[in-house]
């Protein structure tokens, strides 16, 4: 058996973080991996999906982004975009298609720093030159992103990481430093977290009532609530239970027995409201933020055995006998 | 396993260990300065900014280093692209649907103009996102949930109109029309310049329309268990109205507003 590899730099952690294990043991890449599997694909379904069919009318020259639209909220020098002042309809047809090839780069784990760059920096560039087509889900991907480019998240299940294993006779278990995914996972807990605060401040969530107005809205939900009529005590308790699982997140989750329930409820919450209302790619962004939580290394090292006693049962058979 | 760095650690190594506290710094106090009042009255096109300008008896060295901390976290924040804006929903949810029309005319709205442009009937151009039955539609993913967005944005103003509240309080409405179309704009007039030219592409026939109207067409929900479950409306509202003849009037706003109690447009003059 290989020593355990460690991919990337370990930062020196001041007191009391150089305490705590949780700060300070490697965790499995596949973790981090699988992140980057997963906001590439929404990345690339994003862009193509979502951005492309309708680039023209979004952006450039006479369009809803149209560059004297956003440009004052661009007068800070914190506030950027690489697309500041672009009226050419053509170059915003040819910066979506290298968006979409670095997500595919990201996907597939080639050049994974610069595509993962490139990624960020469109993320933020299209956000600031038409902000009105957006929501918290970009923010989302955004922050992503950011990490995505800071941490070694191509160390395996990527083309990098393969080209790298063939050279090595039996690869074992990589690992990383945890630092990308504590913070991920800490601005996770704050999302909900700020969530839950900002709804509890309002008598219609805490009455039960909200989830009425959400979804017999005609303006944000995908179909009719006439079609799928709740009764009173449903729509209470999808939005007490909203309240209590945001507040309670960064509780729950840390507590082992309940940790891998609230973790479905999360997720199932986000696909609900995929389904249900016009949030744009923010449900999907959310949904990978879990992906980390997931592991991963267990069916990576089931993988690994299995291949290894193939290998091993080839070498056998191959042997020439006596 | 653990991997704490050398007692030797490289300067990498300390940078990056003062990077991952400083966002966690960031993250805490980025979220939670939102709870206090800071910063300036918000102004230019809508953002997702929550701050709250502090009072004149918030002044002193506690308002200074509040001052300082969202200074310094909005810089962050927004050159990194990690906005914190989590409040989905919160805490309150309108009551009304809202959809922009556009309605385009040929004449000037004051005096008939050439023959051939006043013959021409009034055009209606409908939000595609606008169900034409609510109690039967489906709007699948893709690039209408982002030109959904920018609707909604156009039609925020109307949220929590009645005709009562219109009546009790036309100034205040009038007020608030007025700040909302000083605000908004550019972005008003980039929807109705983008729904015109796409009607102009369809219909080459007709002459550029001499006013585009910004009408928010309202729907109220229904109450809880109302039966039948009917949706009240659709009630427009005109907001805005442009004239692309007009444009570049020098000491105007290229937008007029609507007066919600009169009905009547009036220009806006440039605020020094």
């Amino acid at each position: 058996m290989n020593e355990p590899k460690v991919v990337g730099l370990t930062p020196w952690l001041p007191w009391p973080f150089s305490r705590y294990p949780w700060w300070t043991q490697p965790v499995r890449a596949e973790r981090l991996a699988a992140l980057r599997i997963g906001v590439a694909a929404v990345l690339l379904y994003d862009i193509l999906g979502t951005y492309l069919p309708l680039v023209n009318d979004f952006f450039g020259r006479a369009s809803l982004g149209s560059p004297e639209v956003f440009r004052p909220g661009l007068g800070t020098w914190y506030r950027w975009s690489l697309l500041r002042g672009v009226e050419d309809p053509r170059i915003f047809q040819g910066v979506f298609i290298i968006w979409a090839v670095a997500a595919a780069f990201l996907l597939v784990g080639a050049f994974t720093r610069v595509s993962a760059i490139i990624a960020w920096a469109l993320s933020i560039s299209v956000m600031n030159i038409n902000y009105y087509l957006h929501n918290s889900g970009d923010n989302v991907r955004t922050i992503t992103l950011f990490y995505l480019m800071l941490c070694p998240c191509a160390a395996v299940w990527s083309l990098q990481s393969c080209f790298g294993q063939r050279r090595a006779k039996e690869p074992g278990p990589v690992y990383i430093p945890p630092w990308p995914l504590r913070l991920l996972f800490v601005q996770l807990a704050l999302i909900y977290f700020l969530n839950g605060i900002y709804k509890v401040a309002g008598a219609e969530w805490r009455e039960g009532q909200i989830m009425y107005s959400v979804l017999a809205n005609l303006s944000w939900t995908r179909f009719s609530y006439a079609q799928l009529p709740l009764s009173p005590g449903l729509i209470q308790l999808m939005t007490w239970s909203t309240l209590v699982f945001e507040l309670g997140f960064p509780i729950l989750v840390m507590i082992p027995r309940v940790r891998t329930v609230t973790l479905w409820v999360g997720v199932l919450f986000h696909l609900g409201t995929g389904v249900l209302l016009q949030l744009g790619p923010f449900p999907l962004y959310m949904i990978c933020l879990y992906l980390p939580l997931v592991p991963w290394e267990k069916y990576a090292d089931f993988v690994r055995r299995r291949s290894t006693q193939a290998i091993r049962a080839e070498q056998v058979s191959l042997a020439p006998s006596h | 396993m653990d991997i704490r760095p050398s007692q030797h650690p490289t300067i990498p190594q300390v940078l990056l260990g003062l990077f991952v506290v400083w966002q966690l710094c960031f993250l805490l106090a980025g979220n939670f300065i939102a709870f206090f009042p800071h910063g300036q009255a918000q102004e230019g096109e809508l953002s997702d900014s929550r701050a709250m300008p502090p009072g004149p008896e918030e002044q002193g060295p506690v308002q200074n280093v509040l001052e300082g901390v969202a200074k310094v976290t909005d810089c962050w924040s927004q050159s990194t692209g990690q906005a914190q804006a989590w409040w989905l929903f919160a805490p309150s949810f309108p009551k009304e649907s809202t959809f922009p029309v556009v309605e385009l005319r040929w004449d000037d709205g004051v005096s008939s103009t050439s023959a051939s442009a006043s013959s021409t009937p009034p055009a209606r151009l409908g939000s595609v996102i606008e169900p034409s039955d609510p109690q039967h539609y489906f709007r699948a993913p893709g690039s209408f949930d982002r030109l959904f967005h920018y609707e909604i944005r156009l039609g925020l103003i109307f949220w929590g109109w009645n005709p009562e509240s219109l009546r009790k309080h036309p100034d205040l409405w009038r007020e608030a029309v007025e700040n909302r179309v000083r605000r908004q704009w550019k972005s008003m007039r980039a929807y109705l310049r983008w729904r015109v030219e796409r009607f102009q592409s369809e219909h080459p026939g007709l002459p550029p329309p001499r006013q585009a109207i910004l009408l928010i067409r309202l729907y109220r929900t229904p109450k809880p268990g109302q039966e039948p479950l009917k949706w009240d409306g659709p009630i427009e509202l005109p907001l805005a109205r442009w004239l692309p003849h007009e444009d570049n009037a020098p000491g105007s706003l290229p937008m007029q507003m609507c007066d919600p109690a009169s009905g009547q447009f009036l220009g806006l003059k440039v605020k020094e």
